[in-house]
């Protein structure tokens, strides 16, 4: 039997991505329920832009491939849909174009003051959430999740998860 | 300049090329036929440049008449026509800008076993709150905000096995009471111990008693079964012990069904055998009766099998042992806070059953202490709680009674000299019932019912009703505590030993807790001792010595616990000049014995029980052969080697 967690059950996505030594980006999407029990996790292998696409992408090469190239590949490998999927790196938000599910940023303190007039800024537990204005679904999802997530939840910790994982994941890869 | 220079040489090209009769161009022009005499003075410069007279050529120059000289002078006719290329025009490599493809991998988790909720008995949802329970003040605990996260175990070698443990929630969080609700909040080094159990497959959880194995071993069965990692476990416990388990189970994980096995052999065929049973308890004596019945094939399979007081398989050749081994299982862990009584050799039948060491191994003293840093979890008191109340510990020397210590005088003569009469024949068993004896005569006198120890104890109980408080008493045997209940029956005495039956045993704890004129609980070692927590009571009285204090640190710790308020005062009673003096010397001789493998700062918990040899030594027996004075006693064994 595998975890899918309750249909009716509010569903967490979070997408992170380190960097190896080499310089390649791994990324991997940890589904949690909103008690931030795992559901599944996804990991990309390690993802290194060519001479090519680093030239003609230029700066949206970041967003490109955290946002397209891996966000875009996880969401659409992962079985269990998450309702939201959070990200705390800022360029990765790239990928609220590619997928419908809605996509918000975790926030901190300056970043909330340099905020854009089209993002929106909420808080869920103990953190800020920000997310595209225009996107319809982006609102009732996160107010339905302010509304499962207790206060004193802290929706950072479990981007440590994913990244303690991928570490292993990148130790164990370069290990064989 | 240079420009202007070239360009004046190309006018003259040119210029020579309009004049230009039609020819060879490499002839000289003078040499043409038609052409123009050189001047006088163009002859006279380049002499001038090239200081040499012009040499004439002597041939003629003319060009052959070939008949294409006409040809050679006529304008070119040129056409173009477009031809169609090969390939049509474009830029190669060709680059669009796509989605590279990537691999990926995925793990998903196993779905945990949901549990009906226990009824809430307030609806109220902001009454739902978590319970505080007691803070720590010491400096294990300053940083509140400290996180427990699950590390993946030594050996496990796959992604996917490390990925599980990684992508857990850190125990604080999963246990906030957001999914879980727990009545207290655990100590820190509980948070350890419960993240350890959970990441093992084979364990051995050796705290000291009184920091809370039960509850670890509950929270970590609880994380388990609600992680979907086990489905069925089954937990082994002395029969006196099952009550405790059940409320145990009951306080720290309300929503766990906990199955006891129990009744006749056909009810208790009918629960092994029970599916939808994810917590079965039932005693050493019925799995090992049963498991024997069945045979080994018919062995019911669980996911993790827990051994509390697990020093009972201590003796690999015993039933017990053999059949706790059999038990098909993908986890085990043991549980006790005297993980060697004895011997080190104790360690390996443990380290067996647990399976990290092949059938019959027996690792010396290096290769234990290597696996225990492994396998073996330990923390003392003096470590993790540093702010519990202290224990005082306080021998009282007592004198015995006139007609007790003539009693015990004759007793011991004629037991001295019958036992050296044996000579030879003489076996343990004869000295251990001398033994007995003279302990019991130091507790009463058998025909007065005398007793040093018993007015001590009444002077000191009116002292302690008087305050309040409540006191337990051990004794190793069951008939000087009826004997005691009768003499000090109007202190509220209660009493709980094996000859009462189980289920009156729980009545009378609660009696004691709730009573406020119920001042003392008198127990015997055997049923007392280990796993009931009565840290309400201030006193402990030893009333006569076990012969094991390991079992004695046990009984004292039954009050010595967490939750404890106040220090607790243990008075030993020791006769003077009697035996008891003797025992306890040589019990406390043992204390370094196996301090080796447990590691340091740990003083309570060892196991000194008497040996043998030891017992022969509390008698200074000789045989006569002769002129020849011959001691009787085994030879002492070599102490381990550090």
């Amino acid at each position: 039997m595998v975890a899918d967690g309750n249909s009716n059950e509010l569903k967490l996505g979070f997408l992170t991505t380190i960097e190896c030594p080499d310089g390649a980006l791994i990324g991997g999407l940890l589904v949690t329920n909103h008690f931030g029990r795992p559901l599944e996790f996804q990991c990309t292998t390690p993802v290194k832009p060519n001479r090519t696409q680093e030239v003609l992408y230029g700066p949206t090469l970041v967003p490109f491939l955290l946002g397209e190239v891996i966000g875009q590949t996880l969401v659409e490998k992962i079985n269990v849909k998450p309702n939201l999927i959070l990200i705390e790196q800022e360029q990765a938000i790239e990928l609220q174009k590619h997928i419908t599910i809605p996509v918000a940023i975790l926030s901190d303190l300056e970043q909330i003051l340099d905020e854009k007039d089209s993002f929106i800024c909420e808080q869920v537990g103990q953190n800020r959430l920000r997310f595209d204005a225009g996107h319809k679904a982006g609102r009732t999802a996160i107010e339905t999740t302010s509304k499962k997530i207790p206060g004193d939840a802290d929706l950072g910790e479990p981007f440590e998860r994913v990244r303690e994982a991928l570490n292993e994941a990148v130790k164990m890869g370069s290990s064989r | 300049m240079e420009y202007s220079e070239t360009n004046s040489n190309s006018e003259t090209d040119t210029r020579n090329v309009s004049n230009h009769s039609g020819g060879p161009h490499f002839l000289p022009q003078s040499m043409a036929p038609n052409a123009a005499p050189i001047a006088q003075t163009d002859r006279q410069l380049l002499k001038e440049q090239i200081d040499s007279d012009v040499i004439p050529l002597m041939l003629s120059t003319s060009v052959f008449a070939s008949g294409m000289n006409g040809a050679l002078s006529r304008k070119f006719n040129l056409e173009t026509t477009s031809v169609e290329l090969l390939e049509r025009s474009g830029m190669l490599p060709k680059w669009k800008p796509t989605r590279p493809r990537i691999k990926t991998f995925g793990m998903t988790f196993p779905d945990g076993l949901e549990f009906i909720p226990p009824k809430e008995e307030n609806d109220n949802e902001d009454e739902k709150t978590q319970i505080k329970g007691p803070k720590v003040t010491g400096s294990e605990n300053t940083d509140s905000n400290k996180t427990t996260r699950l590390r993946p175990p030594a050996n496990a070698l796959s992604l996917e096995d490390r990925l599980f443990y990684l992508l857990q929630p850190p125990l604080q969080s999963w246990l906030a009471g957001q999914e879980l609700l727990l009545p207290f909040e655990p100590f820190p080094y509980q948070y350890e111990g419960i993240a350890w159990l959970f990441s093992q497959k084979s364990a051995l959880l050796a705290d000291e008693m009184g920091l809370g194995k039960t509850m670890q071993t509950i929270t970590g069965v609880r994380l388990l079964l609600r992680s979907g990692q086990v489905r069925r476990i089954l937990l082994l416990c002395p029969k006196p012990l099952i009550p405790n388990w059940q409320r145990e189970f009951k306080f720290w994980a309300e929503e766990l069904p906990v199955t006891v096995v129990q009744g006749d052999s056909n009810r208790r065929k009918m629960i092994w055998e029970m599916p939808n049973t994810p917590i079965l308890v039932a005693n050493y004596e019925s799995m090992a009766r049963d498991f024997e019945t069945m045979g080994e094939e018919n062995i019911p399979r669980f996911d993790l099998v827990v051994l509390d007081e697990a020093q009972r398989i201590k003796n690999r050749n015993s039933r017990t042992a053999e059949m706790a081994r059999l038990i098909p299982r993908k986890r085990s862990w043991a549980l006790t806070g005297t993980p060697i009584e004895n011997r080190h050799e104790e360690m390996s039948s443990l380290f067996e059953w647990m399976e990290i060491i092949p059938p019959r191994a027996t690792p010396d003293l290096r290769q234990l202490q290597v696996l225990s840093k492994e396998f073996i979890l330990r923390r003392t008191k003096d470590l993790v709680m540093s702010d519990l109340p202290p224990r005082l510990d306080r021998p009282a020397y007592l004198d015995l009674n006139p007609a007790q210590q003539h009693a015990y005088e004759t007793a011991e003569k004629d037991g001295v000299i019958q036992l050296n009469a044996m000579g030879d024949s003489i076996t343990v068993q004869h000295v251990f019932e001398l033994v007995l004896r003279l302990k019991q005569i130091t507790n009463f006198d058998p025909v007065t019912g005398e007793s040093s120890k018993l007015d001590r104890l009444e002077a000191d109980m009116e002292e302690i009703a008087a305050s309040g408080g409540k006191a337990i008493l051990f004794s190793q045997w069951t008939k000087p505590l009826d004997f005691i209940a009768e003499r000090l029956g109007r202190f509220g005495t209660l009493v709980y030993h094996g000859g009462i039956p189980t289920k009156k045993r729980e009545p009378i704890l609660d009696q004691f807790k709730n009573d406020p004129n119920s001042h003392l609980l008198l127990m015997s070692y055997g049923t007392g001792a280990v796993g009931l927590n009565l840290q309400f009571a201030g006193y402990v009285f030893l009333f006569d010595r076990w012969w094991n204090p390991a079992i004695e640190d046990q009984a004292i710790n039954r009050a010595h616990r967490i939750g404890q308020k106040t220090q607790v005062i243990v008075t030993k009673f020791i006769c003077n000049n009697t035996i008891e003096e003797r025992i306890d010397m040589v019990l406390e001789q043992k204390r370094e014995l196996f301090r080796s493998i447990l590691g340091e700062g740990d003083t309570t918990s060892e196991s000194r029980s008497l040996t043998a040899a030891e017992i022969f030594g509390l008698f200074d027996l000789k045989q006569k052969k002769g002129d020849v004075t011959k001691k009787i006693a085994p030879q002492v064994p070599q102490k381990p080697a550090a």
